[in-house]
């Protein structure tokens, strides 16, 4: 048999044999993805950004590799406020390893806090520019987080560090966001009960800022009071202290102040405490007064 | 067996082990990497993230390369030495010849990996048990309850020395049996060790975007398209190697878990490979004149 006789024919057994595993492999590739074993394949787009990089991370082995380099030189562009820089350096970094949280978590941080503040302080732009890039920067931060959190569903910790991006006072606070990203949390992901307690806890704080959704808060905050002696944080206490006394709220069999303070001086404290806190989203209703008889009773 | 034994002795004479030294080197080196602070919160996990991904690529490095070097040395060398007329002019069938040639370069592989994976995982496990130390020291600082503690102590263990490290090894052997069987069919019909390693790296390097390619025919297929990229990618396809389906370890460095349904997918394939391969070379070099 000639040489080139049996190229072929090694050629036709190899395509004969590939015909018959394509289908069980295509399968398994699936399936190793879908367990985030193997890493999602590069489109001709993101190949393409990558440059000479696309080429090297071909070797599926040296992609975490590459990405921390990456992400080493985040702190390159962070000190020369290049932002533009630390963008592209986050994009090829979860690009390169998409299934690795921590990249999500920083990329998301650089964005959302460092960039926007950057810009919200360069005093050689324009006020309004200053705050549109300021929010635009958040918006990017943000983005980032979800689609970090998209790709890696039953990470915590991403989900938390986004929860903390919307209820910042330094940043744009908005609870109706926090308190839905918590209730997707406590819906999706599988917590342990240091984290369902976290969570709910952190729960309770965002529904309680929400005007319209003071009733569950005092629901949810009763929960937690019954479940657990150490839920009852100063926070919680007056949280339900106020919503009890909440116009819209209706409390049915509400706490007593002993109940909930256990004495006179504890309770003069924590509500003291409570409305010396600049947060304007907190409710205070009927607490001042509240304040007040308790301070004529002790009197 | 008696040709891979010798095969073994052979390349092990060429002090081929001296790689260990270096990969040594690399892995403690790494025990210094910091990279937990780049971000708004130290993720202590993250360096052992980064320790695990330069290992395994160092571990991937060496037996592919061990691999297709072994292999392709291996018959110009009986030729230049004559020990394969020594060989073949007794009852030895050819098939068991290419056969006890390749397991030699399975075994020496093998025992290297043997060798770098205890090495890594004892130097892994040391720096978890270092971090975890650590860590609930400044927890306790910080007055954090047991259970916090215990609950983080456990987050550095899931990145730590697991069974899912051991699925990453394997996947890695298996790649490296691919190449070497790869580099054995090559190698009956070539001419010289250069180009079996030429066209073996070849193989490998379209096998490593062989996905893609599968992806793109199988989707513009499925849409009825029909253009030359796409006969290109049919042929790539069918004619190449998934190497990426060998590639879990990607996910072991994230400290995924890997089911034994899935590792034993994994080995089908590779194993699958390798016996196509060396069914093929025996094919080849069955009626050889040499």
């Amino acid at each position: 048999m000639s040489n080139l006789l049996k190229a072929v024919v090694v050629l036709a057994m190899l395509a004969i044999v590939g015909w018959l595993r394509m289908p069980y492999e295509q399968a398994l590739s699936e399936n190793l993805q879908q367990e985030h074993l193997l890493t999602p394949s590069f489109d001709t787009e993101s190949r393409a950004s990558l440059s000479q990089k696309g080429f090297i991370a071909s070797f599926g082995c040296l992609r975490p590799t590459l990405a921390a380099v990456a992400a080493l030189s985040t702190v390159k562009h962070h000190g020369q406020s290049d932002w533009e820089g630390l963008e592209e350096a986050v994009e090829t970094t979860v690009l390169l390893d998409p299934y690795n949280p921590y990249y999500w978590d920083l990329g998301g941080w650089h964005l959302a806090y460092n960039a926007s503040s950057s810009f919200r302080e360069n005093t050689e732009f324009p006020p309004l520019k200053r705050e549109k890039l300021f929010r635009q920067y958040i918006e990017k931060g943000d983005a980032f987080y979800r689609r970090g959190i998209s790709l890696n569903p039953h990470d915590y910790s991403l989900r938390m560090a986004l929860t903390r991006l919307w209820s910042s006072n330094h940043h744009i606070e908005d609870y109706a966001k926090v308190a839905q990203l918590l209730e997707d949390m406590l819906d999706e992901v599988e917590l342990d009960l240091q984290q369902s307690r976290r969570a709910r806890g952190d729960l309770f704080f965002a529904l309680l800022r929400i005007p319209n959704r003071a009733q569950q808060a005092y629901e949810l905050g009763r929960v937690l009071y019954e479940e657990d002696i150490r839920n009852r944080f100063p926070s919680l206490i007056n949280g339900l202290c106020a919503l009890q006394m909440h116009p819209r709220v209706e409390a049915r069999d509400p706490l007593s102040l002993p109940q909930l303070y256990g004495d006179r001086k504890r309770a003069d404290k924590w509500i003291s405490n409570y409305l010396k806190d600049e947060d304007r989203y907190k409710p205070r209703y009927g607490m001042v007064d509240l304040l007040r008889r308790l301070r004529a009773v002790n009197e | 067996m008696v040709i891979a034994g010798h095969t073994f002795t052979q390349l092990v004479r060429m002090k081929v082990f001296y790689f260990l030294v270096v990969f040594a080197v690399i892995v403690f080196g790494l025990q210094f990497v910091d990279m937990s602070s780049l971000g708004a919160v130290k993720a202590v996990e993250q360096n052992l993230r980064v320790m695990k991904g330069a290992v395994f690529f160092a571990i991937n490095l060496f037996s592919v390369i061990l691999a297709l070097s072994a292999t392709a040395l291996l018959l110009p060398k009986d030729v230049e030495d004559r020990t394969l007329y020594t060989i073949l002019c007794k009852p030895v069938p050819r098939l068991d010849y290419l056969i006890g040639k390749l397991l030699g370069v399975i075994g020496l592989v093998g025992i290297g990996l043997l060798v770098m994976d205890g090495l890594f995982c004892v130097l892994l496990h040391n720096r978890v048990d270092a971090i975890i130390v650590e860590q609930t020291e400044a927890l306790t600082r910080m007055g954090r309850s047991a259970e916090v503690i215990e609950q983080q102590a456990e987050l550095v263990r899931a990145q730590g020395v697991t069974w899912n490290i051991q699925a990453g090894v394997l996947a890695v052997f298996l790649k490296a049996i691919v190449v070497a069987s790869v580099a054995l069919l090559v190698s009956t019909f070539s001419t010289s060790t250069i180009f079996t390693i030429i066209i073996t790296v070849v193989v490998v390097l379209i096998g490593l975007i062989q996905a893609e390619a599968r992806d793109y025919f199988l989707h513009q297929q499925s849409l009825g398209m029909s253009s030359p990229m796409l006969e290109m990618t049919r042929w790539i396809a069918l004619l190449f190697p998934d190497f990426k389906l060998l590639g879990i370890e990607n996910g072991v460095i994230n400290g995924e878990k890997v089911s034994l349904r899935l590792a034993g997918q994994v080995v089908l394939v590779g194993v699958l490979y390798s016996a196509i391969y060396t069914v093929l070379s025996w094919f080849v070099f069955r009626r050889k004149e040499l």
